[in-house]
């Protein structure tokens, strides 16, 4: 009897922790047909029961309540963590969880990033575990992937929403996107931030690539302004009208080590969807939309079970640890230039360097006649 | 029996290509006009010279009716290829049939400088006795119009494009023309519109933007394909969406080996009896699931979360189905699915002989739900770019006199009591190339 351990805190629906234990529950569809995990016990600790999980014990026999996140760890053989809310890696329960999967020979996945504490493996961690959101495995628009290897010179990917969420998911996409170029990642200098209006006068004194912002912003389904009155196809950036359009504007500038420049752009007001662009050393232009599917199927956790599962059943890890490592202290120092108003930051932590030698991305269209 | 015209007097299963068809043309020296149109189609390409002229004949111009979004592409831009692309077509007149009060048209008119003129003939010759635009896009989605008895809106796509046809007729010469969905609501002005293209020699497009929209996953049916069967299943309604879920599936059948060879018979019907035909017919139902499994917008009954789809609680998440059941001449078949209720969406199944499923979502991102600006007229505005600026159609007229004539053919069905109907007048064999066109850059 094969068992898994879901470690979740609340169990609303829509939320990830939702959509990947239902997945593991009833199946979802993978490649047009309907996949399923080979786990006959899905252990859910009591604390998670309210209505809806109650429906899904009702729904299916492989799901169990244990007492605790302990009696939840008992002989498993592997396990997940989806928390309901980022706050929630704050509370007790992450030290619970911990504590229950110290010492675990199990491998596990963590939907989002965990502390810090567990990237630097400064307590007895199982052997490994992922860490990582829908954003590297959904489907791209069109199906665009940075080649593997590519001398990559500057990438900007656009997100939206609030801090930290846009971060957090926008970190993992970026790093999704540039963890297989040539050399890999060997560290990153320092991070710039830019708010409002500093953030188009930063681009009109070439702190980051114009070009590539068009290229990103002409992969949208979605743009705001008088598109939203009359369906009007306009030129937003073109037309100028991106400045007047945009709201809480963020940009972070992150130079690496290798010279790659990396930004990460918040376009609330601009646009309601998110897009990358990135240029190679040889000036070739990747762009593509990174696919949002409609709720509440939302079929990006699809792909994103799809990863779980290969790497939790079948050892097929997509990254290494030192790159949750850096997703987790990119996303520290974001906090502290945040709650500091620190506009530039020197990198003073050290980054070991890694590389992995395939995209966490992969089409699935076949190659047709062009 | 439903009286029909016979398939138009010079077969186009005799597959007379257009190049062929036009140099017979020339060897006739049949028509002056339409000798210079086969010269200018020499050596055109997409980027040489200057923006060709286009007229746009619409029904009407509001917020996201499909005439605002080709009338906004061409005068906008789109996304395309990682840029916003401006086409090289240059608008320069409208047509415009009815204003509602959150009519468009005056906007984009005072706003671009594009006339608005008083009739069709007049937006073509724009002050002049000839024809004085280099491509003519014709919209006639949306708009007040009456509906008959079987349901069918009687929109005005066959007026417009008989009255673009006289323009030409008196000028000697005609140009590339664009037809949105399908050609009308009647079987021989469907023939006719077609017959004009092949007598007056000129390019035609038409049809639905599925065909040529994001694919998830981005693939097409491998061309010369031993494919056995096809299923599209979609939502929407009667005489509307169903020519977008034919289109769906037709695009991707054509591709098989031998080419289209026609359609042989029609059977639509409602309801429960669906399911009843279901139950015989194994490799259909495998495709039915197949397609949903590509749905990225298909609820179960209870709504919520999605659940593998399954043949009990499809019934009892549509309790309203319509299906058409058609088959081919040459054994082929295909089944259209509109299961409102269950999906939003448009998905396509089509098993191999070799027992393999190839199945993809025809990807509409939808405004306003999802997006704004209703994208998947950008590959379909580039479509009829190239086919006004290369002076030859992405994909042969006959796709569309093919799904036209399906969808006819299954509303008279439903309208006669969901009969089965021998379909010889859909006898349209032709074959495509292996080029695909649906947006993959």
């Amino acid at each position: 009897m094969k068992t898994l351990a879901f470690f979740l805190d609340t169990f609303e629906e829509g939320s990830p922790a939702q959509q990947v234990l239902d997945r593991l529950l009833f199946g979802w569809p993978e490649k047009g047909a309907v996949a399923s995990t080979t786990w006959d016990r899905i252990r859910v600790p009591q604390q998670a029961l309210n209505p809806a999980m109650k429906k899904r014990l009702q729904a299916s026999s492989k799901l169990q309540l244990s007492k605790d996140a302990k009696g939840a760890t008992q002989g498993i053989d592997a396990w997940i963590i989806a928390p309901g809310r980022p706050e929630n890696w704050k509370t007790r329960l992450a030290e619970d969880w911990h504590e229950c999967l110290s010492n675990s020979p199990a491998r596990g996945w963590v939907i989002g990033i965990p502390p810090l504490s567990w990237c630097r493996g400064e307590a007895s961690m199982s052997p490994s575990f992922q860490a990582g959101t829908p954003m590297p495995y959904t489907w791209r628009l069109p199906e665009v992937d940075i080649p593997w290897k590519c001398p990559l010179s500057e990438i900007m990917l656009l997100v939206r929403g609030a801090y930290p969420e846009a971060e957090t998911h926008g970190v993992d996409a970026l790093l999704g996107l540039t963890s297989h170029r040539q050399g890999g990642e060997s560290g990153i200098q320092h991070i710039r931030l830019l708010r409002g209006d500093a953030v188009w006068k930063g681009a009109r004194e070439g702190l980051f690539s114009w070009d590539l912002f068009k290229a990103a912003v002409s992969r949208t389904h979605s743009k705001q302004g008088d598109a939203t009155v009359d369906g009007r196809t306009q030129d937003i950036v073109g037309l100028g009208m991106v400045p007047e359009l945009a709201r809480d504007t963020r940009a972070w500038i992150i130079q690496h080590v290798d010279g790659l420049q990396s930004v990460l752009l918040t376009v609330d007001g601009i646009l309601q969807d998110e897009t990358f662009a990135a240029q190679s050393e040889d000036g070739r232009l990747y762009s593509a939309q990174i696919y949002q599917p409609p709720k509440p199927n939302d079929h990006r956790y699809s792909r994103l079970t799809t990863a779980i599962t290969q790497y939790l059943e079948h050892d097929k890890s997509t990254m290494p640890p030192e790159r949750h490592l850096l997703w987790g202290e990119l996303l520290e120092c974001m906090d502290s230039m945040m709650s500091e108003d620190i506009l530039v930051q020197e990198w003073d932590r050290t980054c070991k360097p890694f590389g992995v030698n395939r995209s966490p991305w992969s089409p699935e269209g076949i190659v047709s006649k062009p | 029996m439903i009286q029909l015209p016979p398939y138009p007097s010079k077969p186009l299963e005799e597959k007379v290509s257009r190049r062929t068809f036009l140099e017979q043309l020339s060897l006739l020296g049949a028509c002056s006009g339409i000798l210079q149109l086969a010269s200018t189609l020499q050596g055109a390409s997409m980027s040489q010279g200057a923006p060709k002229k286009v007229a746009l004949l619409a029904t009407e111009v509001r917020r996201h009716s499909h005439a605002q979004h080709f009338i906004d592409r061409l005068l906008e831009g789109y996304g395309w290829h990682g840029e916003h692309y401006f086409p090289k077509l240059k608008l320069v007149s409208l047509y415009v049939d009815q204003f509602p009060e959150n009519d468009l048209a005056r906007d984009r008119e005072r706003r671009h400088g594009v006339p608005i003129y008083g009739s069709i003939a007049e937006a073509l010759t724009r002050g002049t006795d000839q024809l004085d635009v280099d491509g003519v896009i014709i919209i006639a989605e949306h708009g007040q119009y009456p509906t008959n008895a079987k349901g069918q809106k009687q929109y005005p796509r066959y007026r417009f494009f008989k009255e673009m046809v006289e323009v030409f007729e008196r000028s000697g010469r005609a140009v590339p023309v664009f037809n949105d969905k399908h050609y009308s609501t009647r079987w021989e002005e469907c023939v006719k519109m077609v017959e004009d293209s092949y007598r007056l020699g000129f390019p035609l497009l038409a049809g639905s933007s599925l065909p040529v929209t994001w694919r998830i996953p981005s693939i097409d049916m491998p061309w010369n394909s031993d494919l056995k069967e096809s299923v599209c299943v979609c939502y929407g309604g009667v005489d509307s969406y169903d020519i977008h879920g034919l289109e769906t599936a037709q695009c991707m059948s054509e591709r098989r080996h031998g080419g289209e060879a026609g359609v042989r018979s029609v059977h639509a019907m409602r309801g429960r009896k669906i399911w009843d035909q279901l139950a015989s017919r194994t490799t259909t139902e495998q495709l039915l699931i197949a397609a949903l499994n590509r749905s990225h917008q298909c609820r179960p009954p209870s709504g919520g979360p999605w659940r593998p789809p399954s043949a009990d609680w499809i019934q009892e998440a549509c309790p309203n189905p319509v299906a058409y059941w058609i088959e081919h001449q040459d054994g082929f078949r295909t089944t259209l699915f509109m299961l409102n209720g269950l999906v939003q969406d448009f998905t396509y199944a089509g098993m191999r002989a070799d027992g393999s499923i190839l199945s993809c979502l025809m990807h509409l991102p939808m405004p306003p739900a999802h997006t704004t600006t209703a994208d998947f007229f950008n590959p379909l505005s580039r479509r009829i770019e190239e086919t006004i600026a290369l002076g030859h159609a992405t994909y042969p007229p006959e796709r569309t006199l093919l799904t036209s004539g399906i969808t006819l053919f299954a509303v008279e069905s439903l309208y006669r009591g969901e009969v089965a109907l021998n379909t010889p007048e859909l006898n349209i064999p032709y074959q495509v190339g292996p080029q695909s066109s649906y947006w993959r850059g």
